[in-house]
């Protein structure tokens, strides 16, 4: 009887009220900084994009519709590029699909990578043989090479179309993260705790190992959005992927092939390379300050 | 060199706090006690009582956000803790050397066994050669039973027993004069409990060195110990011969920790001592365990009582003994 | 070393070499439209090499072996990647893509090894000393900023760097891997070495300083725990010199989960290298690889995608079979 109780009130510690949890994520952003300063890099940028695109004509992404390599001025705050293109318009209106390249293929390889994870360290046995080598094997071959491949023989591609074929390649790494996980804490006290309670396995898996594992999910989907879009980026510097449609990949591939770094025109990769380096540094601050949430010994030691 | 008539250790007025947000938590609080030459002494308490502590202070090896606040460590003469860094170094393990807590996590993973022991031998310059130290190393482990491949082995190789055997015969490595050993059976079964003690008191024996031995499993102790000091809440309560401790303990603390132990002659309701050791951050005013003691007087409430001789050889902290309270 | 862990890790690589090459026969087969067609299109795109295209194609008919069964045409395939047999270049006809590729493989391999070996290093021992109470301030600070670095991609760095010390103050070259016009002496000729050398510093810092960081940050975390160890505090009990604590107790430990971490990003290490060497016109095969994709060179591109997988693959089972030899605890189980 008395083991009962004890449990029975732990239990009521262990889930508090559904608004004090949420204040208290809410809190915990706003104290750290890490968190807050990468959540307010990413929002700032994707403000600039949606805001300014919703002002600005599309029209003026369109090759011609602007002088050609004309420096910053008040009519064109970043200047235009080597064909006429505005390059303020060219930015808001190719930040957000960059980013969507990111939140498609993040969402995917997360969603995937958890399932497969889940299964394979929960499971153990020749589940989890067959879906660990078959991650190793995917994280070895790199995914570049294969975009490469499989874009070269698909030249017209949208936005959507690359995020997906990254998304074949982004789940590996979150099913290592989320199988390692997972094996630890299938060995914790309360498993064994619920299956006595009569649950079955997958509703512990659901109900007990999952949320374990937010802070490991949330981290492998930020991890997953920055491969994305270091990926496409990277393919359209080579000269695939979707070249026709305003992103930042675009946008550093015209400035690459029309030689702006040695004429001089700052204007033109500059504002990309920010944007870029903004996006990385932002998310990369989150996935840090996620890592230190997860693994608490990390605290405190950054300086 | 050594100086017979001098104590091994003095150790005078140590105060170890650990510093958190909301203040000091004194985890080692005024303590004060002396180490006789080739004695075998015992700090027995609860967890967290400051025992580890205490040791750790006297090696120096408090690490932030713990800090020694105040005290005196005299090691053969010498304070501790006004040394240079480098005289630290070369008094750690040639005069002073530890038997770790833990035996299973203290062996570095991916060093052989007898490379552990060489860097600690070639770093004090002893005058000793490579092939020297080595057939040094050799004869360590025959000494604490152990076969000579071990030495070429690995911790992860060797069972807790071995490993613990391992590191009895690292600490005697530089033939130290004290020899602190911080529970070092109490991750090991019955059985190997029982051999691995007899190794260690034999050892010490054979050096002729002290031994400070630390652990709360007091019915293994008790048989090869000398002396004990009973700690408290981060304080000394009781210093004495193992005999007076045992037959006629002085402080409540004391009487209630040997009733607690469970004897094979009598069946004694033990069962442990009521409440809980109080929390270090804001320990109560006067004696610390008065919140506890079922004697508990006003004064106890509110004077912090000395650790002072109340019988031959047997210290106390406690206001039951003061003469201008009740006597004996 | 144990023969199930050999076997395992020698299994693992023939696994990963399998299914890359399955990967690179099958996407053209499922790409819409047949391969020869897309070969065919591409050439008469180039029009130059047009003269010679009765060839070509019968060369491209013969190796793909399109009138038989898919299955042969498989086991042809892998029979003939077994013996390094790429086939042709369709922009350098009757070039063969091996041709190509062990042209451009020394330039590759120096800068990639030289660099990865050195980011490595240079991480490994940043990222302990960030962690190491004696590193005075000025050097932590340093670290910091390369922690920073981290999440700034290759091509980026790469950029930046030519804008600074290329297009700006003129110290390095911009791009290619020597001085126009230099050709080499009779036998070594140093000078020609250096000129590849001094080439090659842009590219190689790109690429260390957009790798540092990640190593300073898997190696921080991997240190505080080592820290925390109780073999850490009797290393010190024992009094040992700092510098040996440091070395062999805490670095060695913190290090060799980072020897894993190291075959896993290196397939990262190369695409990002990749695009480095394309943006300083480095001629290795990452330039041939954007030439090649150019030009719709597309036995080009498999063949030199394929063969930057098996060197990954190799470069890993290398590191498998070393890791044991540094941690005497792991048999099998890479973590």
């Amino acid at each position: 009887m008395a083991a009962t109780t004890a449990t029975s009130t732990e239990t009521v510690e262990v889930e508090p009220k559904p608004q004090g949890r949420i204040s208290g994520i809410i809190r915990y952003w706003l104290g750290n900084w890490k968190l807050s300063l990468g959540t307010g890099m990413i929002v700032v940028l994707l403000g600039f994009s949606v805001i300014g695109s919703l002002q600005t004509d599309f029209k003026k992404t369109r090759v011609g519709s602007s002088p050609f390599s004309v420096p910053p001025s008040a009519e064109y705050p970043l200047g235009t590029d080597n064909v006429g293109r505005d390059m303020y318009a060219l930015m808001v209106h190719g930040i957000h699909p960059s980013l969507k390249i990111g939140l498609i293929a993040g969402i995917l390889g997360t969603v995937i990578g958890t399932v497969l994870g889940l299964v394979a360290g929960y499971s153990g046995g020749l589940v989890d043989t067959v879906i660990s080598t078959f991650a190793d094997i995917v994280l070895t071959i790199p995914s570049l090479m294969i975009l490469v491949v499989l874009a070269s023989y698909l030249r017209s591609t949208t936005i959507e179309l690359t995020a997906i074929i990254i998304a074949v390649f982004a789940w590996a790494g979150p099913t290592r993260l989320i199988r390692s996980q997972a094996l630890s804490l299938r060995e914790r006290p309360f498993v064994p705790l619920a299956k006595l309670s009569g649950q079955g396995d997958f509703e512990i898996a659901i109900r007990q190992i999952l949320p374990n594992l937010l802070p490991y999910i949330m981290a492998g989907f930020v991890g997953s959005v920055s491969g994305a879009i270091l990926a496409s980026v990277g393919i359209q510097l080579l000269g695939l992927g979707p070249l026709l449609t305003p992103n930042l990949g675009m946008v550093l591939n015209s400035a690459f092939t029309g030689a702006a770094l040695f004429r001089g025109m700052w204007w033109w990769w500059g504002p990309p390379a920010v944007a870029l380096i903004v996006l990385f540094v932002g998310l990369f601050l989150i996935s840090i300050a996620l890592d230190e949430f997860a693994n608490p010994r990390l605290r405190g030691e950054a300086k | 060199m050594i100086d017979k008539s001098q104590p091994v250790l003095k150790v005078e007025d140590l105060q170890v706090f650990y510093w958190s947000k909301r203040g000091p938590i004194r985890a080692v609080d005024g303590v004060s006690f002396t180490i006789k030459r080739n004695e075998r002494f015992g700090f027995i308490g609860e967890s967290g009582c400051g025992k580890t502590t205490t040791m750790m202070a006297v090696l120096r090896l408090i690490k932030p956000p713990g800090k020694i606040e105040n005290g005196r460590v005299i090691l053969d003469g010498q304070d501790v803790l006004k040394m240079e860094k480098e005289e630290l170094r070369l008094t750690r393990w040639s005069k002073i050397a530890l038997v770790p807590q833990g035996a299973m996590n203290s062996l570095n993973p991916i060093m052989r066994i007898t490379d552990q022991i060489e860097d600690t031998i070639m770093t004090h310059d002893v005058g000793a050669t490579r092939e020297q130290a080595r057939a040094r190393i050799l004869s360590l482990l025959d000494m604490v039973e152990l076969p000579e491949r071990v030495a070429r082995m690995y911790p992860h190789e060797l069972s807790g027993g071995m490993k613990q055997r391992a590191c009895i015969a690292m600490a005697t490595a530089l033939e130290p004069q004290l020899i602190i050993a911080d529970e070092p059976t109490s991750a090991l079964d019955v059985v190997v409990q029982k051999a691995v003690m007899q190794t260690l008191i034999g050892v010490q024996e054979r050096l002729g060195s002290s031994l400070i031995l630390i652990g709360h499993d007091m019915g293994l102790t008790a048989q090869v110990l000398d002396r004990i000091g009973v700690m408290y809440a981060g304080k000394l309560v009781e210093v004495g011969e193992v005999q007076d401790i045992y037959k006629r303990p002085l402080h409540p603390y004391t009487q209630a920790l040997i009733g607690s132990l469970p004897s094979l002659k009598e069946k004694k309701k033990g069962g442990g001592i009521p409440g809980l050791p109080p929390f270090l951050l804001n320990p109560p005013a006067g004696c610390v365990f008065h919140p506890r003691c079922q004697h508990a007087m006003d004064v106890c409430r509110q004077k912090v009582p000395v650790l002072r001789e109340h019988r031959p050889n047997q210290l106390a902290a406690c206001h039951l003994y003061e003469e201008s309270n009740v006597p004996i | 070393m144990n023969l199930q862990y050999l076997l395992k890790r020698v299994g693992l690589f023939l696994l990963t070499i399998w299914v890359a090459s399955t990967l690179n026969f099958l996407i053209p087969r499922l790409s819409p439209g047949d391969p020869v067609g897309a070969i065919l299109g591409a050439m008469q795109a180039q029009g130059a090499t047009i003269a010679n295209s009765a060839e070509i194609i019968e060369a491209f008919r013969a190796r793909f072996g399109l009138d038989e069964p898919v299955y042969v045409q498989y086991v042809k395939y892998l029979w003939s990647l077994a013996h390094l047999d790429l086939g042709y270049s369709i922009a350098h006809f009757p070039s063969t893509v091996t041709d190509i590729i062990s042209n451009s493989i020394p330039y590759t391999l120096g800068l990639l090894s030289v660099t990865t070996v050195l980011t490595f290093v240079i991480g490994i021992f940043a990222g302990a000393l960030l962690v190491w109470q004696a590193t005075p301030r000025a050097a932590k600070t340093l670290i910091t900023i390369f922690l920073m670095l981290a999440p700034v991609p290759y091509y980026l760095l790469a950029m930046i760097l030519v804008f600074f010390f290329s297009f700006t103050l003129g110290i390095f070259p911009n791009s290619g891997i020597t001085s126009p016009g230099r050709i080499p002496g009779e036998g070594f000729d140093i000078n020609y070495f250096l000129d590849i050398v001094y080439h090659s510093i842009l590219p190689a810092l790109s690429i260390m300083i957009a790798g540092i960081g990640g190593w300073v940050l898997g190696m921080r975390g991997m240190m505080v725990t080592v820290l925390g160890e109780d073999y850490l505090t009797l290393a010190e009990a024992k009094g040992l010199k700092n510098r040996r604590i440091f070395l062999r107790y805490a670095l060695r430990n913190a290090m060799l989960p980072q020897f894993t971490a190291l075959a896993i990003t290196l397939g990262y290490v190369v695409s990002g290298s990749v695009i480095v060497e394309l943006l300083f016109s480095f001629p290795g095969m990452g330039y041939q690889l954007f030439r090649a994709i150019s030009s719709n060179d597309f036995p080009v591109i498999q063949g030199i995608t394929f063969f930057l997988v098996l060197s990954i693959a190799t470069a890993i089972l290398g590191i498998d079979l070393i890791y044991p030899l540094l941690d005497p605890r792991i048999t099998y189980n890479r973590k």
